[in-house]
């Protein structure tokens, strides 16, 4: 069985975000200022945990990305992942999900029974590419999964999360992809005989200009970015701790909140 | 533009609020460009929902009948929608920012070669078309998406558009359209209800709500000793304390959980992500404390308290003498 694991490198939470010129600028700091999405490593640690149930089960990490990002397969390998594939992007340059999924749909092609992917990215947010990966490839999809089961006559039996507390389960005859979504799964951390795996395995290459004969038009773009209207009338606290603790206090019995 | 297309929800007769939003989304888009607006609807009693909203919104309505067991969205749902686009010449196609609207929006892009532009929150009218405006990196950034295709495929946030409508009591068009020969390859099972414990948020009056930012299962003690500071508080949790297991469901609060809108609400190590806000934004008074400083959260709040959450909260314990805090 074979099963590829998509996954995105995103700026850590902390990072500044501002905007210039209309363009979004990421200050990407910290000791680590990027990290693989977070619902990536519930992604991988689905695969991995496929892999380990049942024999024959050879997991692949596919990035789409700048240079940097051969970080995130590392860490996919590291985490269990047999094989990684990075689809290279000019540094500098973003994919947008359309021409992501595009990109991934165009190695995937029929070579895989299981895609799974993370429901949605931390730095965009958009949802999207692992419908439209599922879409291209013309493979069915279960989008949020919570839980996923492998059956016999090569179905697949999914949890969705509707609501909080609803749960549409399904069932699809592989191929086909899955979106995860968190609480399926505790991501595990890389093992170190893993990790060394990583740094030792070598890593397939692919340019995104090599793939584009295989890809679809770019559908949308980003005319501007700006940012959301702030709320002047916050009150920020200043001085130490405890004079902020004493400052909120005061407000807090002036407004008979306390 | 042509036509507008609603992908609604309904649940066996009853439209879903959602379904609202989207409707008087579309109107307004509508207003400006002079198009028409049908809400499709599928499932069990589609056609007595078809009619609700087509005299509640006075938009047209479509009962599309598929044959299917799913409450909302789903493989033959999206098939079906892709006919009747083309049937309608529809070139904007409006669903719900949820599970079930995304499962199949962006796939239905793909087979229109439509632009898709997920978890919209507003719209500019520019020369040329119409901007479509949604929320990223955590709610720190708005970007403006154009279409660069005829058609496009939306997903609008819920709770950001007002379901109100000027003609209501006037109801368009309702058909009622049969689609057969669609293959479907997700089956549906069932429906699976959670326990989700106690929920008394929607009552409280003082909410302390925790977020990533506290970092470990052993600091919700730390959480609950700060809540009692505030007298008859709740304690609730963004949706990551719920994910990690270190509270139930019936605490969360944000876009899958709980709506509320205490008198006091704090914000204790939550970023404050779009999907966060839209539980407690009407909240009457917003205290937020976060050591990032560009935290989304403190756009919305009253109070904007820049620190470590762990020793603010120790030293608001100590300094409201409500509590002694005592190290063993």
């Amino acid at each position: 069985m074979k099963i590829l694991v998509c996954v995105k490198q995103v700026p850590a939470a902390t990072s500044a975000v501002s905007v210039k010129d209309g363009r979004v600028i990421v200050d990407a700091r910290g000791n680590k200022p990027y990290s693989m999405n977070r619902l990536d490593e519930n992604a991988v640690e689905e695969a991995v945990r496929i892999k380990a149930a049942r024999p024959g089960v050879v997991v692949d990490a596919i990035t789409v990305g700048p240079p940097r990002a051969v970080d995130v397969v590392k860490r996919a390998i590291g985490m269990g992942a047999d094989n990684g594939i990075h689809v290279t992007l000019k540094e500098g340059a973003g994919a947008g999900p359309g021409e992501t999924a595009s990109l991934i749909a165009a190695v995937a092609a029929g070579n895989y029974d299981l895609i799974i992917a993370g429901a949605m990215s931390e730095d965009e947010g958009n949802c999207r590419v692992g419908q439209e990966v599922a879409e291209i490839l013309d493979i069915p999809c279960a989008s949020f999964a919570v839980s996923v089961d492998i059956r016999e006559g090569n179905k697949l039996y999914v949890e969705r999360e509707i609501t909080g507390s609803t749960r549409e389960c399904l069932t699809m005859t592989m191929p086909g992809l899955i979106t995860v979504q968190a609480g399926i799964n505790r991501p595990g951390y890389p093992s170190l005989s893993n990790v060394l795996r990583a740094e030792r395995t070598a890593i397939r290459v692919i340019a995104a200009q090599e793939l584009a004969g295989r890809c679809g038009e770019i559908r949308e773009s980003i005319f501007n970015a700006e940012l959301p209207d702030s709320n002047t009338d916050t009150l920020t606290l200043e001085g130490t701790a405890e004079e902020k603790a004493v400052k909120l206090l005061k407000i807090l019995k002036e407004k008979h909140l306390l | 533009m042509r036509n507008i297309l609603v992908a609604g929800e309904q649940y066996d007769g009853a439209v879903s609020r959602a379904t609202f939003e989207l409707a008087a989304f579309g109107l307004d888009v509508a207003k400006r460009t002079g198009a028409r607006v049908a809400v499709a609807l599928a499932g069990n009693r589609a056609e007595e929902a078809a009619a609700e909203i087509s005299v509640a919104t006075g938009c047209d309505a479509v009962a599309v009948n598929i044959h299917d067991k799913r409450a909302a969205g789903g493989d033959r749902f999206k098939a079906a929608l892709a006919r009747l686009c083309g049937e309608m010449k529809t070139s904007l196609i409006i669903a719900a920012h949820n599970p079930a609207g995304l499962d199949f929006a962006p796939g239905l892009a793909v087979m229109l070669g439509a632009s898709c532009v997920t978890g919209v929150d507003g719209v500019r009218a520019r020369e040329g078309g119409t901007g479509f405006l949604r929320t990223a990196y955590n709610g720190k950034v708005r970007l403006e998406v154009f279409p660069d295709t005829d058609t496009t495929v939306v997903t609008v946030q819920p709770g950001v558009f007002a379901p109100s409508f000027e003609n209501a009591g006037n109801p368009g068009e309702v058909t009622v359209k049969e689609y057969t020969g669609i293959t479907e390859r997700v089956q549906y099972e069932e429906l699976k209800r959670a326990d989700v414990g106690v929920s008394n948020l929607e009552n409280a009056d003082i909410i302390v709500a925790a977020g990533r930012g506290i970092g470990k299962e052993e600091n919700l003690e730390l959480v609950e000793r700060f809540a009692r500071c505030f007298g008859k508080s709740a304690v609730a949790g963004s949706r990551p304390m719920i994910d990690a297991g270190w509270m139930k469901h019936g605490r969360q609060v944000g876009l899958t959980g709980a709506t509320v809108a205490p008198g006091l609400y704090v914000a204790c190590g939550i970023s404050g992500s779009s999907q966060h806000q839209a539980g407690m934004k009407d909240s009457k008074f917003i205290v937020a404390i976060n050591s990032d400083p560009d935290a989304a959260i403190f756009k919305i709040a009253d109070v904007r308290i820049v620190e470590d959450v762990l020793s603010f909260m120790k030293t608001f314990i100590e300094v409201s003498g409500a509590e002694k805090y005592t190290d063993n």
